[in-house]
């Protein structure tokens, strides 16, 4: 099975060299938990690596968005032209207007429209809440439905943001429902859940688990998800 | 420095020179690697005489001058066959890459057989080889000069490339060894000449831009047309050849269209892979190169050659001829598809293409099928509903296919609506919905057949009986007379009523996709408009709003080239709206 490196340390090793190409991975986790940052790091890597992605934002612009991957030291200059960032947040603010906007049409007009002259092979949606209000869903699961199917269409492997309250799971065991707020965990082929966890009375750890993950064998358990000169996972230790 | 180094240095500059530009300008994976690798072998081997001869480098260098010299004579007859065959070279001809096959043995020997570059093309098992790949290269040169008109120009620039190379080469060095001077035996100073002999031969042979995508697996699927074979499809406008591009397309198989157009032949939600033919002598060397690197890339795709009649035109049909006898074993050993289009090719063109035994389906044009249809249900009227729907759409007549049904569909029950809600009599409404929904049967199992059912003849329009114009007007009943007469006159009046606004839309999808429709539902909101409220004017302003507006649809890709294609998308939005606007005015 061929299989897309995440360039994150230790989480490749976990998920046996990568996640399944063509799969559609739901990135889920509460606000700050580096949700986008984790994701355009796996799209800048694999661009450095000639493998081409798409970062779609609906919600942060271009340029709030590359001024904080350069914080990360991710420079866009560095993948030699394989990585685009598709600035739907700017487009939002041109089209309001008073009546609805065809967002889920015009997300396949460019999706399509560039997949014929730019190949690319990873593509991030950021973030599906944006997408559920812009297009203003009326049957959330159908159209998340129709979403997966087309994105599988593509033959592209997809990474959905989905942004969780600030107190789900963070209960030892949380239900599953916590991963996603539509079930669209049933949807994608793997979930991986970023949570903010307390460390002692003041510190706080991000960590991160993976909690599904078609044709992969891994284990289930959080992981510390530090950032030091990109990211990595480690065991958690009491 | 001796001026036999300046020589080679100058010519090192130019042959690095033409790597450079071939490397970077050059869209043939296989022809640029092997252009590049003699090139680099050439340089090699001058750089290390030159080092060599000037004290800079180890007499031992002279094994690598002598491995650099072996290997760039396989590799240019390699290069000639690239050429002439193109990148479909190694599946056609592996046997011509065993030539590489010496080169090592001749590298272990040369020490202990004492062979230098001096003596390279002595009477040995060395200099056999290197005569050998050279004759080869100058062999099939000599023989694509006598029998293609395709390679008429290029073989002469190979010709010319390949005698340089044997002129500085074997018979150079036989004069220099005639004359008992041996310093310069072996070097080649000609080099910059059959390096930009053969650069401009894989320019000349350039495929069309286009954004092919990188290598993949050989596509098998369902198809209704089968593959390893090459389909001509006889219409008087390109229409099936497009409808079974899209339809291919939709299945998953790769599809590239060739046509003068260029890149807007479909949808973004299905759309193929286009390129433009671009107006040059070498078109039809243009086109092979381009369907052979797409199918190399896409094998068990399909390459739409819809503008046939212009390759003609601008290359002489001996040329696209002999085009299209190529493109046939290209086809077998790729079991691609390659579909011509017989559209305005003059009748000795045609006759001169049937020759080459393809595959002939003669097929019909949709609008004259969709017309021989409605006439079966509404007799001689069916004209008029047609015009009345090509007006409401505004569309042309000559544009119409078998895409269109659906929308004729529902043109015809909103006419009946509009015929019932006024006429209140129910059993004249009731009857015309009957015949209504019998045509619109008889237009969606027309549409589902494939040029494959077409292509025995049986088209509707042939079909005995199915315009009996006469019957239906002098024995129908009084009531069916009357009904028809009204639902023309209704689909005169829808075709008639709000056209902006159904123009628009079209248009707007047309560009946009299925986005189109809310994208300018939007526009006319923020003018505070309804589309039923739409005239001229908001049309004008529609189309300024285009230009500001929808320009930040553009802006927020940053890729030059769809940014620019969906920019001309936009553009052409804006052109067409101002000219519906002054139609309507």
């Amino acid at each position: 099975m061929k299989r897309v490196p995440t360039h994150v340390d230790g989480l490749d090793e976990v998920l046996g060299g990568g996640i399944p190409a063509g799969s559609i991975v739901l990135v889920s986790g509460a606000p700050g938990t580096m949700k986008s940052s984790l994701t355009y790091s796996i799209l800048h890597h694999n661009a450095r690596a000639g493998t081409k992605g798409l970062y779609i934002s609906l919600e942060q612009s271009r340029a709030s968005l590359l001024d904080h991957t350069r914080g990360l030291g991710y420079q866009l200059e560095a993948t030699n032209g394989n990585l685009s960032l598709l600035d739907l947040a700017a487009l939002r603010k041109r089209l309001e207007g008073p009546v609805e906007q065809p967002w889920m049409d015009l997300l396949r007009l460019y999706a399509q429209g560039i997949r014929s002259s730019f190949d690319y092979r990873l593509i991030v949606l950021d973030s599906l809440d944006a997408l559920e209000i812009l297009a203003k869903f009326q049957n959330v699961r159908k159209e998340l439905f129709d979403l997966t199917r087309w994105l599988r269409s593509l033959d592209v492997t997809a990474f959905l943001l989905a942004e969780l309250p600030a107190d789900a799971g963070t209960g030892a065991s949380p239900p599953r429902s916590y991963f996603a707020k539509h079930k669209e965990e049933y949807l994608a082929d793997g979930i991986l859940h970023l949570k903010m966890a307390r460390q002692g009375p003041f510190g706080m750890q991000r960590q991160l688990r993976i909690v599904k993950m078609r044709g992969t064998r891994h284990d289930t358990d959080y992981h510390a998800l530090v950032f030091e000169d990109g990211f990595k996972i480690t065991r958690i230790l009491a | 420095m001796i001026h036999t180094s300046v020589a080679i240095v100058v010519a090192l500059i130019v042959d690095a020179w033409l790597l450079a530009f071939v490397a970077l300008r050059g869209r043939q994976t296989w022809l640029k690697a092997t252009f590049v690798v003699l090139a680099l072998s050439f340089i090699l081997m001058g750089a290390a005489y030159v080092g060599s001869a000037e004290g800079l480098l180890a007499p031992s260098w002279h094994l690598a001058v002598l491995a650099a010299l072996v290997l760039a004579h396989p590799l240019t007859a390699i290069l000639v066959l690239s050429l002439i065959h193109g990148e479909t070279l190694p599946r056609r001809r592996p046997a011509s890459l065993l030539l590489l096959l010496p080169v090592p043995l001749i590298a272990a020997l040369a020490p202990v057989d004492g062979w230098r570059l001096e003596t390279a093309y002595e009477l040995n098992l060395l200099g056999a080889f290197l005569v050998l790949c050279l004759a080869i290269a100058l062999a099939e040169t000599i023989h694509v000069r006598i029998t293609s008109v395709l390679f008429q120009t290029e073989s002469f620039w190979l010709s010319l490339g390949v005698v340089a190379l044997i002129v500085a080469g074997p018979v150079y060095s036989y004069e220099l060894g005639t004359l008992g001077v041996s310093a310069a035996v072996g070097l080649n100073v000609t080099t910059p000449v059959v390096l930009a002999a053969f650069a401009l031969v894989t320019f000349h042979a350039e495929p069309f831009p286009t954004p092919f995508r990188g290598h993949r697996r050989r596509w098998s699927g369902a198809s209704s047309v089968g593959g390893g074979l090459v389909f001509v499809f006889e219409e008087a406008r390109p229409k099936y050849a497009i409808i079974t591009a899209r339809s291919e397309a939709r299945r998953g198989r790769p599809v590239l269209i060739l046509s003068r157009s260029g890149g807007k032949a479909g949808h973004p939600e299905d759309r193929p892979l286009t390129s433009m033919i671009e107006p040059t002598a070498r078109a039809a060397l243009r086109t092979v190169a381009t369907a052979s690197e797409f199918l190399v890339r896409d094998p068990g795709g399909i390459v739409v050659v819809r503008d046939l009649a212009d390759i003609a035109a601008l290359s002489g049909w001996p040329r696209t001829r002999e085009m299209v006898a190529r493109l046939a074993p290209m086809c077998r050993e790729t079991n691609s598809t390659v579909i011509l289009c017989t559209s305005r090719l003059s009748a000795s063109e045609k006759e001169g293409l049937r020759s080459l035994r393809y595959p002939w389906w003669p097929l019909p044009d949709p609008a004259d099928e969709i017309e021989a249809i409605l006439a079966r249900s509404f007799g001689p009227g069916a004209g008029r509903l047609l015009a009345a729907f090509c007006r409401g759409h505004a569309l042309r007549r000559g544009d119409l296919t078998t895409d269109h049904i659906d929308a004729i569909a529902s043109f015809l029950d909103e006419a009946v609506g509009d015929l019932a809600g006024t006429a209140g009599d129910a059993k004249a409404a009731q009857s015309l919905r009957e015949q209504v929904a019998s045509a619109v049967s008889a237009l969606c199992a027309f549409r589902a057949r494939n040029p494959a059912s077409l292509a025995g003849g049986d088209w509707p329009s042939r079909e005995a009986g199915a315009t009996d114009q006469d019957l239906i007007v002098t024995a129908g009943e009084y009531w069916k007379g009357k009904e028809t007469e009204e639902l023309f006159a209704s689909a005169d009046a829808l075709g008639a009523r709000d056209p902006l606004y159904d123009r628009a839309r079209s248009i707007f999808v047309e560009h946009l996709g299925n986005a189109g429709e809310g994208v300018l539902r939007l526009e006319i909101a923020r003018l505070g408009k309804t589309p039923e409220e739409l005239t001229s004017a908001d049309i004008v302003r529609l189309a300024d709003r285009a230009s500001v507006d929808l320009a930040a649809m553009a802006e927020v890709i940053d890729l030059p080239r769809e940014r620019q294609r969906l920019s001309d998308e936009l553009e052409s939005v804006r052109k067409r709206l101002l000219a519906i606007a002054g139609d309507d005015a």
